[in-house]
């Protein structure tokens, strides 16, 4: 149901989630961005996906978590030797947090990548400069003509006998052979796709590149939300609020005014799941009266 | 009113020495359906592009073209961009974007207009010509047929005036070309636009055509209506360059006069009226080729793609005689190709056995043998592939003779007509010394001299003692060389009998040559057999 919002709106968005997380050291942060990803790719593709996703996160997470102590001996808390290592509980949870952040980011790469199917991202290209929209376009239409002319010009190389008893050497020559024939096919593809290009009109000026995506009161407030409380929440964290440090020792969480920071962090990354399940909950609603 | 006027038109390309068009004088009526047709080299390809601003080839041209009464060098880009319409015959580069939807879009985003406006056309063009199904779906996805036909509708969505198409259909098969003709007749006659097409097989267009235009070395010879076309070069013997119907080319090598039959009964009047069979006693069945040995033998083959996916050949058998030619007939995906790709080994069947002579070799000639080349000239793609198949060039050299490259052995292998690209695929072939050869869609974008040379040298092919497979859609070739013709249908031949039985016995897949002879003789299921097989009612 999110698929409807204009693709720019969306991009703002997950720049100002994607952006707020990278910055986040503190823990309920982090955790606030991580429940909201998962939670938000789990509406979106469904629970098997998610968990599949989770099992790579926890992968993780665990490396950076076993990796960071080696390098970073700071710390109070000691926990044991290993020979000449110490491994303190500061750099190991400072690991797990590390991990966190980067596998939240990968998971709202996953939210932008479901969102932002390459239509969307020839739109947004498109209405900031439209030869680069329609060039995508075309580099995405010619992987699949080149696989299919590798396949032929293969198997007419098959059917010529060539590949009977030939030597390891002399199959990677064959198939080095392929790819030139290959290339050769293709320049001349491109020359007449630029024939075709331009008795269309693409050499005239001024042109543009049509998206089938309006621009709606909805993505007017989403994109006014996203700016206000993204941008916000990030002078917030300049200034020092919500800041958090794991050495020597752990900062204490005390409740103070950075609470707000916690509660606008939570608004801020479930506008989309709250969008999406308020409009489910209205076609449920909706389809009870039918 | 005239919506192209040409004046004196003569134009020579930048570099060459001779003229390709010479003192062309041409009036193109609006709403009218043109064909341009020639053999290759006429210069028909180049007369159209010169139609087209945008694609005007650099050269030296005199004379003048009008657009609506504007001379074409001034009129304006966008009008020109958007109220005459090309689509070429390349069907990979005819087709721009990824998506549907958007190629639909492409001219429109070009000219300069708005996503509302833009959808709005779109809507309608999809609507209009039945691409709803398809409107979110990759290119790369669709037929052949359906991206021409995309691609005219892309064209379309410009609101064009005229459209100018070039050997359009030369890549598709006979279905997909029949829906494409369908296509443009109902351009044409629904909303009036004017229509130019270049062709050199125009058996699929002639009925549509309002003229006919006929261009022999950079003249126009011929400027006709198709009614009368047969008459007026049955003399000059253009029937042997120019595809025509079956009827066509009949009405003119009997040396029909006045105007042509249109209607199948009153065809069959003509020939009853003034045609008498000569011999009623044709031997039918002659079957001498029993006794042959059989050289490729294949029986019971099961083959699919994927593990889970469905068979696409389910016992599929074949048997192949000594100096035989035999043709596969049938429509598109049912796995023609597949099955010749098991006879050559290239892929393995997972049940069923094909067993082959041991010393005869076999070899394969795919369709479209042009993204097949490498080289940049003839000879080094020759040389390039005896290198591969460790051959000397003296051998390569010998085929270059026999394959009548000899004029054309500097050129580069894309330059060179279609006729010529399939003479060069065949040397290539013969480099492995085949007995038996396969040949998938040998006429298809063929004109009609490259089919004269086919079906000459697979008969001389023949006369060595070697055996031939002809996997076609194209029933009327098949008709004039095979000794056998089966039906594949259903992942299996079904009937695989001789060619007189075949063609006799059908009612519906048979040649218009059958159709028209049905009630006056037996056997007379192809061109010559009709010419040769009727003489004239002595004149009461």
């Amino acid at each position: 149901m999110i698929e409807k919002q204009n693709p720019i709106t969306i991009l703002c968005y997950l720049f100002f989630v994607i952006f707020i997380t990278m910055f986040s050291t503190n823990p309920i942060m982090l955790g606030i961005s991580f429940v909201s990803g998962i939670l938000l790719y789990c509406i979106l593709c469904g629970v098997k996906k998610t968990l599949v996703r989770l099992g790579y996160f926890i992968i993780f997470v665990a490396i950076i978590a076993i990796i960071n102590p080696i390098f970073s001996r700071q710390g109070m808390t000691q926990l044991f030797w290993i020979g000449e290592f110490v491994v303190t509980l500061e750099a190991l949870l400072n690991g797990v947090a590390i991990g966190v952040i980067f596998g939240s980011v990968i998971i709202w790469f996953g939210v932008l990548n479901v969102l932002l199917c390459s239509d969307k991202i020839i739109y947004i290209f498109g209405k900031f400069t439209p030869k680069i929209g329609t060039i995508l376009s075309i580099a995405l239409g010619l992987f699949p003509k080149y696989i299919v002319q590798y396949r032929k010009i293969d198997n007419n190389l098959k059917g010529l006998g060539l590949y009977d008893g030939a030597s390891f050497l002399s199959k990677v020559k064959l198939k080095m052979h392929t790819l030139s024939t290959l290339i050769t096919w293709s320049v001349e593809g491109a020359v007449l796709l630029s024939d075709n290009m331009s008795a269309r009109g693409y050499d005239l000026k001024g042109k543009r590149v049509y998206g089938k995506y309006t621009f709606g009161v909805a993505d007017g407030i989403l994109l006014i939300v996203s700016l206000a409380l993204g941008i916000s929440i990030l002078v917030f964290m300049g200034l020092g609020s919500g800041s958090f440090y794991y050495y020597p020792t752990f900062k204490q969480i005390v409740w103070d005014s950075s609470v707000w920071i916690y509660f606008a962090t939570l608004v801020f990354m479930n506008i989309l799941v709250v969008i999406n399940l308020w409009e489910g909950a209205k076609w449920q609603f909706l389809k009870s009266k039918i | 009113m005239a919506i192209f006027k040409i004046e004196n038109l003569s134009f020579t390309y930048s570099g060459a020495k001779s003229c390709v068009l010479q003192d062309i004088n041409l009036q193109i009526e609006e709403g009218g359906f043109y064909i341009i047709c020639g053999k290759s080299g006429s210069g028909k390809s180049t007369l159209l592009k010169l139609l087209k601003k945008e694609l005007s080839p650099k050269g030296n041209c005199l004379g003048n073209i009008y657009y609506n009464g504007i001379n074409l060098m001034e009129l304006d880009g966008k009008t020109s961009v958007a109220e005459i319409g090309f689509v070429g015959q390349d069907i990979e580069s005819s087709v721009v974007c990824d998506k549907v939807w958007r190629e639909l879009a492409f001219g429109l985003g070009n000219l300069g207009y708005g996503d509302e406006y833009i959808g709005a056309r779109v809507a309608e063009v999809s609507e209009y010509f039945g691409l709803g199904k398809v409107y979110n779906s990759k290119t790369s996805e669709l037929s052949g047929g359906s991206k021409q036909i995309l691609a005219v509708a892309s064209v379309m969505a410009m609101y064009p005036k005229v459209l100018l198409l070039d050997e359009p259909t030369s890549m598709l098969d006979p279905i997909a070309k029949k829906s494409f003709v369908d296509f443009i007749a109902r351009i044409n006659k629904e909303l009036g636009i004017t229509i130019i097409v270049v062709e050199h097989n125009m058996e699929n267009l002639f009925d549509l055509a309002t003229n006919i235009i006929v261009l022999d070395n950079g003249k126009v010879v011929a400027c006709e209506k198709p009614n009368t076309l047969a008459q007026s070069i049955a003399d000059k013997h253009f029937y042997k360059y120019i595809g025509l119907t079956e009827f066509a080319e009949i009405f003119a090598k009997l040396g029909g006069k006045g105007v042509m039959p249109c209607e199948i009964k009153d065809k069959r009047k003509w020939i009853t009226d003034n045609f008498v069979v000569k011999d009623t006693t044709i031997n039918l069945h002659e079957q001498t080729s029993q006794q042959k040995n059989v050289v490729l033998f294949a029986s019971k083959l099961y083959f699919k793609y994927d593990k889970k996916g469905a068979d696409i050949i389910k016992g599929g058998s074949i048997n192949l005689r000594e100096g035989e030619i035999v043709c596969l007939l049938g429509g598109n995906g049912g796995g023609k190709t597949t099955f010749a790709n098991l006879l050559t080994g290239v892929y393995k069947p997972y049940s069923g056995k094909v067993k082959k002579d041991k010393d005869k070799k076999i070899a394969m000639l795919p369709q479209n043998a042009k993204g097949l080349f490498v080289e940049d000239t003839v000879q080094n793609e020759m040389y390039a592939t005896a290198k591969l198949l460790k051959q000397d060039k003296a051998f390569a050299d010998s085929l270059v003779g026999k394959f009548q490259l000899g004029n054309i052995i500097n050129s580069h292998p894309y330059d060179i007509s279609g006729g010529e690209v399939q003479r060069l695929a065949l040397a290539k072939l013969f480099l492995t010394k085949p007995d038996i050869i396969i040949l998938d869609e040998p006429t298809q974008g063929m004109d009609m001299q490259a089919k004269e040379y086919l079906k000459n040298f697979v008969e001389q092919h023949k006369t060595v003692g070697g055996s031939v497979i002809i996997v076609t859609h194209d029933i009327r070739f098949a008709a004039s060389v095979a000794d056998r013709v089966g039906l594949f249908f259903d992942g299996k031949i079904s009937g695989l009998r001789e060619a007189e039985c075949f063609f006799e016995d059908n009612s519906l897949y048979t040649t218009e040559c059958s159709i028209l002879t049905k009630n006056i003789a037996k056997g007379l299921y192809n061109i010559d057999k009709v010419v040769n097989g009727l003489e004239r009612k002595p004149q009461a």
